[in-house]
Parts: structure tokens; C-alpha cells; sequence
């Protein structure tokens, strides 16, 4: 695509729509916000699209723009005093913690795995925001560390020392549920 | 972005992506190396533990409508409608009744009355009403909008930190002063080998990079030599010295101070890589070559364009300070054809429409048109008042 036009945005949302708003909402926790985000950034993307003019991928730049509005958003709502709620939220210390192992093996799968999946995401929450924003489109987007700092536009070793700090420390939270895991999985 | 960095291996081998060999290779390298080794556990815990998506999607509601309709870029349709002649015909012939009336009505009270009508309001959307107050343009060094730390693969040394303060000042980026001896074996080997390696060069692009010769420097400079040289050191843009990192340096090592460095400063909001600045930069002098040449309204768009995409940023601030001059100019001319409308409403037209094609393509020439058209109706001059507030 060389560049964005009335003849090509309704392609260009289209084809972009689903991976953005994943993108979004991975980072916001909620639907409707990643929706009002999604359209923030196509708005933008529209009315500066002569600065687009298809340089590098249009992809890319729509994930520079998402992430600049989603943290655009995140700053006016600190300054508000009032952070989205973020859908599903825990706090890390309500989460009952296992007795041991052998207590849990006691318990079906179904329920171990929804206990994990709240620990999981509470000690993902718990993280700093840079690691947590980075933490998310390394282990969730798939994106390397490169195409990471390509979005947040810092230097690759930041990306990469932000990733490998929430990595290790997320495995020492973790490590002890690693027992809870249906077996073939751990 | 194609480069890929030891976390992004190792991920690919625990989601099984990464091709045997490699794999094997990275296992060895696990093997032999603790921290290499701790690294992939964790990985490979962290990989298990999370499987689940702790932040699984929705589908997305957002529709191209949606959009479209806020971008303007939605046509709406046109109703389709059959009516009868007779219908058709009524409002028309009941509107034309109505108006001749009224005409009539106007016709005998202005006979009667003999009062002139009040003045026509045109209310400005763009032009000021009062004069604006414009603030200094900061100092842009010339060389900014094409400088690079890094091209090509080499760093481009500055030879001396006066020329390098501007810069850093204008960019936002600290300068990282390299002092070194032409026959120091370490300098040497600092020359050919860290600062040509590929981890070094990426983060020098975040730097003012100065290269001084110790047998060319003053005892300013001489004094940080406590430690003998190489030196390396990061000094602001009022020459204050944030970090030292003396002494010769591998390549890996140098990568960790500068990342280290990086990290405990963090870039200003607004800030810009310097290839995104200078392009902001290059639009700023075409839009300022713009209004010397009379072409007000490309000036005024592509100012307001680079004001609004970096507000923080030197091209920004310079961008504002131009934009409120072009404000002003326009609020000027607008004054000047009111004056001359009470005395020769023709004249004051002919200025209005000059006013206007130089602010073509600018919300002020739509001010411009108004005031005319007004102009031209009433033959006096409009009264001015400011646009209603936005709902």
C-alpha cells in the first residue's frame, strides 16, 4: 500500500481491525476501551495519512499510533485519579494461595486451571507498567523484542532487559502452582 | 527488526519453532553458561504457566461504519421518495405566498420606518479577535534537521562539545563525550571494535556523540582524566556530567552502561529519534519558506500539522511560535480592510479577496470569504464577533 486514501481505508481498517484490537485490548483489559482506542487510532491514522505515504509497513505504523494513543489514554486517565477499572482484575494478595501440592491434587482440572488463571494475571498485574506492557506483546502479540522497541520506540536492550525482568520474576512467583497443571503440560 | 535476541531463541524453542540445530546449540549454551541456564527456566516456566491467555480477546465490535461516519468519509443515502405532482407542487407555491408577503411587509416597513438595519455579525472561526501574543522561537541549530549519531554503520563524532551542546539542547539527548590518545593501544582497539559493534552503534543513536584527542584538549577536559583514557563520560546540555564509565571497555560491557544509562534516564515525553525529527524539522522550514513566499494558508496548515503532531519537541515549539505570527498577520489584514470598508467598501474587497487566496487551503480564509460576502451584501462593515464554542 503506498499510501492511505478514500479508495483504500475501508481495506486498510479491515484488514488491520482484528489484530489491532487484540493489540489493544491485551493492553487495556477492557472491550470498550480497546474499541474507543481502535477508533482513536484509525481517526488519527486518517487524518495524518499524509505522513504514512507508505514508508515501511502500514502495520507497524498502525501499532506505533495504537500504542502512542493507548498510552496517551493511560496518562489523561492517571491525571483524572481514576485508572480504567481493568476487567478481571485481582488484587495478587486475595487469591487464596494452595495449602501445598498434595492439596491440590484433590481438585479437578477445570477448577485448578480458572484458580491459575487468576493467579496468573494477578502477578501479571503486579508487574511495573513497562514491564507489563512489554511482558504482554513478547508472551501474548508474539512480537520479538525488536518489533517491541519498533513500537515503543526505546532501544532493543530496554525492551529486552524489561522482558527478562518480568519473565524472572514471574517464574519465581510461579513456580510453585507448576505442580497444578494437568500433567504432559509442566 | 529482523535481529533476534536470546529471549526471542528462546521462546521459539519452547513453543518448538526454532530448527534442531539451533536448539541444540542453545541447550549447549544453557548448559555451559548458569545465568544463559537460569534464563531459559525461567522462560520455559513462565511459557507453561501462562498458557492460558490471562487476557484472552473479545470479538471486536468496532465497525468500518463506525469510523467512517467519524472520519467523515460516510456518504449518506440519498431517501427515494414517489409523490404526486399535486405534492410536489404545494410547498413550493405555499413558500412563494409566504415570501411575497413578507417582501411586501419588509418593502412598506422600510419605506415607513426609514432606519437603516443593524449591522450584518459574522462570527471568525479561525482569525483572532484580539492581537495574539507570540512567544520566542527557540534556537535551532542548523545542522539539527540532517544530523545523525549513526550512519551507515559509523559513528559520525562531533570534534568538539560547544558544537555539541546545541544539539543536545535542541534534540533532548545527552552527549556522550569520548576522550581518547592517538597511540593508546586500548583507544585503538576501542575505535576498531566496540564502537563499531552492532549492540554499541544501536544505543550511540540515542546519544550527542564527541570524540576529542587528550593531546587537543584544554585542562577542562583534562581534568576528568583521573582514571587515565579511554574515557567515557555523559554530560547534559548545560555541560553537567551525568555518568563516567572510564577506562577501556569490550564491546558487551559498553553496551551495559549505555542501556544502564538509558534506562535510569528515560527519555522526556515528546521526545523524537533523531530521523523523525529531522524530517519534522524539514517540514517546519518548507512551511516558514511557504509564508516568505506569500503562501500563507500551505504555511498555516502544515505548521498547525507539525505543532499538533509534536508539541513537546524544538519543531514544535518553533511550529507554535510561527503559526501565532501567521494568526496575527491574518488578525492584521482583517483590521486593516475594516478600516478601509467604512470609507470605500470596494477597496476593502479587493483587499478581503487578496487576503483570502494567500490564506488558501487555512481555516482563516474561510474567515476572510465571510467577512466579504457580508461586505458585499450589507456595504458596510460586518460586525465580528468570535466562533460559538464547539458542542
Amino acid at each position: 500500500m503506498s499510501g492511505l486514501d478514500p479508495g483504500n481505508i475501508r481495506e486498510a481498517y479491515e484488514g488491520n481491525r482484528d489484530s489491532l484490537f487484540r493489540f489493544l485490548f491485551r493492553l487495556s483489559r477492557d472491550r470498550h476501551e480497546a474499541e474507543d482506542l481502535l477508533q482513536e487510532t484509525f481517526l488519527t491514522v486518517w487524518r495524518k495519512r499524509d505522513q504514512f505515504e507508505g514508508r515501511g509497513s502500514l502495520e507497524g505504523y498502525l501499532r506505533r499510533t495504537a500504542y502512542r494513543t493507548f498510552l496517551n489514554h493511560r496518562e489523561k486517565a492517571r491525571r483524572r485519579g481514576r485508572l480504567a477499572p481493568v476487567e478481571g482484575s485481582l488484587d495478587a494478595g486475595n487469591i487464596a494461595e494452595p495449602a501445598s501440592a498434595a492439596t491440590h491434587s484433590a481438585l479437578e482440572d477445570d477448577e485448578a486451571r480458572s484458580l491459575l488463571l487468576a493467579r496468573v494475571r494477578a502477578e501479571v498485574d503486579a508487574l511495573s507498567e513497562e514491564e507489563r506492557d512489554a511482558f504482554i506483546l513478547f508472551r501474548y502479540e508474539g512480537l520479538t523484542c525488536a518489533a517491541i522497541a519498533d513500537v515503543m520506540e526505546l532501544p532493543v536492550k530496554t525492551i529486552e532487559s524489561r522482558v527478562r525482568r518480568a519473565t524472572e520474576r514471574l517464574a519465581a512467583r510461579l513456580s510453585r502452582y507448576r505442580s497444578w497443571l494437568p500433567a504432559g503440560r509442566a | 527488526m529482523n535481529e533476534r535476541s536470546i529471549l526471542d531463541r528462546m521462546r521459539d524453542l519452547v513453543e518448538g519453532r526454532l530448527p534442531a540445530a539451533e536448539a541444540a546449540r542453545l541447550r549447549a549454551e544453557a548448559a555451559a553458561d548458569a545465568e544463559t541456564g537460569s534464563l531459559l527456566d525461567a522462560v520455559e516456566a513462565v511459557h507453561v504457566l501462562t498458557a492460558p491467555d490471562v487476557v484472552a480477546p473479545p470479538p471486536c465490535g468496532a465497525t468500518y461504519e463506525r469510523f467512517a461516519a467519524a472520519a467523515g468519509l460516510a456518504e449518506p443515502e440519498a431517501p427515494v421518495a414517489v409523490r404526486s405532482p399535486l405534492r410536489v407542487l404545494r410547498r413550493p407555491l405555499i413558500a412563494a405566498a409566504v415570501a411575497a408577503v413578507l417582501l411586501a411587509t419588509v418593502a412598506v416597513a422600510a419605506v415607513l420606518l426609514r432606519e437603516p438595519p443593524p449591522p450584518p455579525e459574522v462570527a471568525l472561526h479561525s482569525i483572532p479577535l484580539r492581537p495574539v501574543e507570540i512567544p520566542a522561537a527557540p534556537e535551532i541549530p542548523a545542522d539539527l534537521a540532517a544530523f545523525r549519531p549513526v550512519v551507515a554503520g559509523e559513528v559520525r563524532w562531533l570534534d568538539s562539545l560547544d558544537a555539541a551542546l546545541p544539539l543536545s539542547r535542541a534534540s533532548g539527548r545527552p552527549v556522550l563525550l569520548y576522550i581518547f590518545h592517538p597511540t593508546c593501544p586500548w583507544c585503538l582497539e576501542m575505535n576498531s571494535i566496540a564502537f563499531k559493534d552492532e549492540g554499541v552503534l544501536r544505543d550511540l543513536r540515542w546519544f550527542v556523540p564527541v570524540r576529542l584527542n587528550v593531546m587537543e584538549t584544554d585542562e577542562v577536559m583534562r581534568a576528568r582524566l583521573r582514571a587515565g583514557w579511554p574515557y567515557l563520560g555523559v554530560v547534559d546540555a548545560d555541560g553537567a556530567t551525568l555518568a563516567e564509565f572510564p577506562g577501556f571497555q569490550p564491546p558487551e560491557e559498553l553496551v551495559g552502561h549505555l542501556t544502564g544509562f538509558l534506562d535510569r534516564h528515560p527519555v522526556t515525553p515528546g521526545t523524537l529519534p533523531f530521523d523523525a525529527l529531522g524530517a519534522l524539522l524539514d517540514r517546519l522550514r518548507a512551511a516558514q519558506e511557504s509564508a516568505a513566499a506569500g503562501r500563507d494558508g500551505h504555511a498555516w496548515s502544515e505548521l498547525t500539522a507539525v505543532f499538533e503532531e509534536a508539541p513537546a519537541t524544538v519543531a514544535g515549539v518553533a511550529a507554535r511560535s510561527a503559526l501565532l505570527r501567521l494568526h496575527e498577520i491574518a488578525r492584521v489584514r482583517l483590521q486593516q480592510a475594516l478600516v478601509v470598508a467604512a470609507e470605500d467598501p470596494d477597496a476593502a474587497v479587493a483587499m478581503l479577496r487578496s487576503a483570502g487566496e494567500s490564506f488558501a487551503g487555512s481555516g482563516a480564509a474561510a474567515d476572510f470569504s465571510a467577512v466579504r460576502l457580508a461586505l458585499e451584501g450589507a456595504r458596510r462593515p460586518p460586525v465580528l464577533v468570535p466562533s460559538p464554542p464547539r458542542r
